[in-house]
């Protein structure tokens, strides 16, 4: 059986409606995507959990707020790591020049 | 994921640094700060939380003891010094060379026995725990020198230097 021929309108309208919406060219980078989500959705079920959590881990610290914080956390964790170790370096040095001046046989 | 990974990788060298920059940092500044290069006794104080009274009575047996020391180390520095002479210049008799080992090791003997008095003192000078303290460090810092290898001299047969 032959399709049947629309009427001459229905060609008319789509001709028009094609018109009306032309297509968009498709953004950069997108067939990339397409072939890594094709790529990360034929994967087992670990390595997609582990991607997105990597993903979701690594966006979080590419936000401005989130990195400045890190970053003063660990300026904060080493000045209170220094304070602790200079602590000691200081109580060390001031303990040898006490031994130095008392005594000439030392073990250190 | 790739990506993701190395972004993690430069926070996490990124991160490392800075602290470990900082640390080093902080450490230098806060030592310095706290050093007094010109006080002896800045260890004590600090160390077994003195009171300025207390302090003041360990400077006075402080004061007192150097020249002692400092005489001892002098007369022991001149034996040496004879010793080494006597057996760079050779034939001297096996019993002149003793002699001299003697008078060195009795000096010797004679400053750690001043220094254990000191040490005693200053222990009886601060708060009866603190004190405690003090002399088994000032006894493991000073005597367990020579401890060390005097334990060596027992019948240890896992010494290096044992005697069958």
């Amino acid at each position: 059986m032959s399709k049947p021929v629309p009427p001459m309108e229905d060609l008319k309208l789509s001709a028009l409606l094609r018109a009306a919406r032309p297509e968009r060219a498709l953004p950069p980078g997108f067939n990339e995507a397409v072939w890594r989500r094709l790529e990360r959705d034929s994967g087992t079920g670990f390595d997609t959990g582990l991607a997105d959590f990597l993903d979701r881990l690594a966006a979080l610290f590419l936000r401005p707020r989130l990195a400045a914080a890190g970053a003063v956390a660990m300026v904060l964790v080493g000045i209170a790591v220094g304070v602790v170790q200079g602590d000691r370096l200081a109580s060390d040095l001031a303990r040898q020049q006490y031994l130095a001046a008392v005594s000439p046989m030392t073990s250190r | 994921m790739r990506r993701s990974l190395f972004i993690l990788l430069m926070v996490l060298l990124a991160g490392s640094a800075t602290a470990g920059l900082t640390s080093l940092l902080a450490r230098r500044v806060w030592a310095q700060y706290l050093a007094q290069p010109g006080d002896d006794l800045a260890w004590l104080r600090r160390e077994f939380r003195l009171s300025e009274a207390e302090l003041g009575a360990i400077r006075v047996l402080h004061a007192g003891y150097l020249p002692r020391c400092r005489d001892y180390c002098q007369r022991i520095g001149q034996r040496q010094g004879e010793l080494w002479a006597l057996l760079e210049s050779g034939g001297q008799a096996a019993q002149v060379i003793e002699a001299k080992l003697i008078a060195i090791g009795t000096l010797r003997a004679q400053c750690q026995a001043a220094m254990l008095q000191h040490f005693l003192e200053v222990s009886q000078a601060m708060p009866p725990g603190q004190g405690q303290r003090y002399l088994a460090e000032m006894r493991r810092l000073t005597l367990g020198f020579h401890e060390r290898f005097e334990q060596e001299m027992a019948a240890d047969p896992a010494s290096p230097h044992a005697h069958p």
